[in-house]
């Protein structure tokens, strides 16, 4: 995918997003961090075309988001938002199968193809045994891997995830992660990410964006964007760089 | 999924006794046997009496009732608040009111009333959300407005009733909801309209689920969640207005019999759209029956008896609305 010179203001008084212009490379995992307010999200509602760009557009396979229809989108790009709502008694699985919709007719009826997607969906986030619980039955991390499996029954090349570990204990954050770089090592998909820990953005990414003020400051490799002084810049903190064998690189903050 | 299959035999097995009982019962009793033998054998000349007269006031109680219950659902789902029913926010008395002044002015185009009546529904429909939408909708606003958009409509409806004309009574009849005098030119009508918005909704149960996740996860799952809203508001202003135009100003079927069936076959719009259609029906038909037998030969309006149960239901509805649409 490629942005190309995006500008996007949500009240077109003041810019979220000022003339942005980078790469994402596809069958790799991409991590955007920065600090609050400073336009991961909204970069993320642009590249999902859930907002239009003010100016400049984003190319997926050389053609701009905007002229691809929302249900071709669909099948090229699931999302999976940081929080989500829906109707407390449905069930998991049915939850689920709305990830199929995108590949059905207006009165299509579900066929083995989404019998099969769904239940790898399922298997993938290691909620077979919950399927037919309601959502409201579940703890905050199962609901957030119900929500991960119905953009995987999408069975889409790409996937954005929004904060998916915010709301969530170290386990459940861990979880997430290591589910992630499975989807992203044994299936090939096109991760894009918003994380505010930088060192799990260090250890699950192959490629981080950092912005500030919604512009990029940097992107590339972990090791080669996150210094001293690109944090000290961004987060006006200051930290330690340290790299072990047994842990890799990663950042302690010792004050501001 | 035994309590859906299980809810879904008692109110059709409900609705068969209610018709029955109804057909029965009123001004002229007749049994069961006589009935049936009369309807096939067309020589009894009471059964001929009630064929022109009661059934079809019975066949427009149902398709009125379950018109007024599906546009209910469907209203709650666009406006994502289960406080949404036609007659509550408004939609019913607009859709009244504009036919009303139609066919007053011109009287020769009464055929057309569920036209003008969809007109005016859309009309109220279109006020009640450009005036509450600030960045959402919240139950609560949504429901100030419309009440104050019912009351508007309304007020200018009972405005005819002042003219100090003859007419008077005839305008009054058509709004105030009785179904005494409703002919098989009335059942054709409703017929013919309200089966094609039951159609309708039937066919769109699948975007109501859709809306009923955030705006953006509808959207990420390729819905086009702006004309999907659309096509699903003008459908229920649809059966709102028919159900207006032919069965007259009744409130409440929309919140009260929605919410029922949530509680028993759950929030799918493929099973909680017929269930309601069927519900609204039973209870339009019941409270049309009830109107008519409990003071015989004097009737009460079933847009009465659904004031009376209505109004308190929507407290209790208030109350809790907070939970209905959780995380």
């Amino acid at each position: 995918m490629e942005i190309k010179q995006v500008t996007f203001s949500y009240d077109k008084k003041t810019d979220q997003l000022k003339n942005i212009s980078d790469k994402i490379e596809m069958g790799k995992i991409t991590t955007i961090i920065g600090p609050n307010g400073c336009g991961k999200s909204t970069l993320l509602g642009i590249l999902s075309q859930n907002y239009a760009p003010a100016h400049g557009e984003v190319l997926l396979d050389g053609k701009s988001l905007a002229q691809i229809k929302p249900k071709e989108l669909a099948k090229q790009l699931a999302v999976v938002h940081q929080q989500n709502e829906a109707p407390y008694d449905l069930t998991v699985e049915r939850l689920v199968s709305y990830g199929r919709l995108p590949h059905r007719s207006f009165l299509g009826q579900a066929n083995e193809d989404d019998e099969r997607a769904i239940e790898e969906a399922l298997a993938s986030t290691n909620l077979q045994q919950k399927r037919s619980m309601r959502l409201n039955q579940l703890s905050g991390g199962e609901k957030q891997r119900v929500w991960i499996a119905m953009a995987l029954a999408q069975k889409t090349p790409i996937l954005f995830l929004d904060e998916p570990t915010t709301f969530l204990d170290m386990y459940y954050q861990i979880e997430i992660l290591e589910l992630v770089k499975a989807l992203n090592r044994e299936h090939g998909m096109t991760i894009v990410m918003v994380l505010h820990d930088i060192n799990q953005a260090i250890r699950y990414s192959d490629r981080i964006v950092v912005m500030k003020a919604g512009e990029i400051v940097a992107s590339g490799t972990p090791e080669a964007v996150i210094t001293k002084e690109i944090v000290k810049e961004t987060y006006q903190v200051n930290v330690l760089l340290k790299q072990e064998s047994d842990t890799g690189l990663y950042v302690v903050p010792i004050g501001i | 999924m035994i309590k859906k299959v299980g809810s879904f035999i008692v109110v059709i097995a409900l609705l068969v006794a209610a018709i029955i009982y109804s057909a029965m019962t009123g001004s002229i009793k007749v049994g069961i046997l006589d009935l049936v033998q009369g309807l096939f054998s067309g020589t009894n000349d009471q059964v001929e009496v009630i064929k022109d007269l009661r059934f079809p006031r019975i066949i427009v109680s149902l398709l009125t009732g379950a018109a007024l219950a599906v546009s209910g659902v469907l209203l709650q789902a666009v406006m994502k608040n289960p406080l949404a029913d036609a007659g509550v926010i408004g939609i019913s008395s607009g859709a009244g009111l504009v036919s009303l002044t139609v066919v007053t002015i011109f009287p020769g185009l009464f055929f057309w009333m569920p036209l003008f009546s969809f007109f005016g529904g859309a009309l109220a429909c279109y006020l009640v959300y450009a005036l509450s939408w600030k960045s959402g909708l919240s139950p609560l606003r949504l429901i100030l407005v419309g009440i104050a958009i019912n009351a508007t409509f309304t007020g200018l409806g009972q405005s005819f009733n002042y003219r100090g004309s003859y007419a008077v009574t005839s305008v009054n009849q058509a709004i105030s909801s009785i179904f005494t005098m409703k002919t098989w030119t009335d059942v054709q009508i409703i017929g013919l309209y309200g089966v094609v918005g039951l159609l309708l909704s039937l066919l769109l149960s699948s975007w109501c689920n859709m809306l009923s996740l955030q705006d953006k996860t509808a959207k990420n799952l390729g819905l086009r969640v702006t004309r999907a809203r659309l096509l699903i508001s003008v459908v229920a202003v649809l059966l709102a207005s028919v159900a207006t135009a032919i069965g007259g100003l009744i409130a409440f079927v929309g919140l009260l019999v929605p919410h029922i069936a949530r509680t028993l076959v759950g929030s799918d719009h493929k099973v909680l759209i017929p269930f309601s259609a069927l519900g609204g029906a039973l209870l339009i038909l019941a409270a049309d029956t009830l109107g008519r037998t409990v003071l015989a030969p004097t009737e009460i309006p079933a847009s009465i008896i659904m004031t009376i149960i209505g109004g308190p239901f929507l407290i209790f509805m208030l109350r809790r609305s907070e939970r209905v649409y959780g995380n």
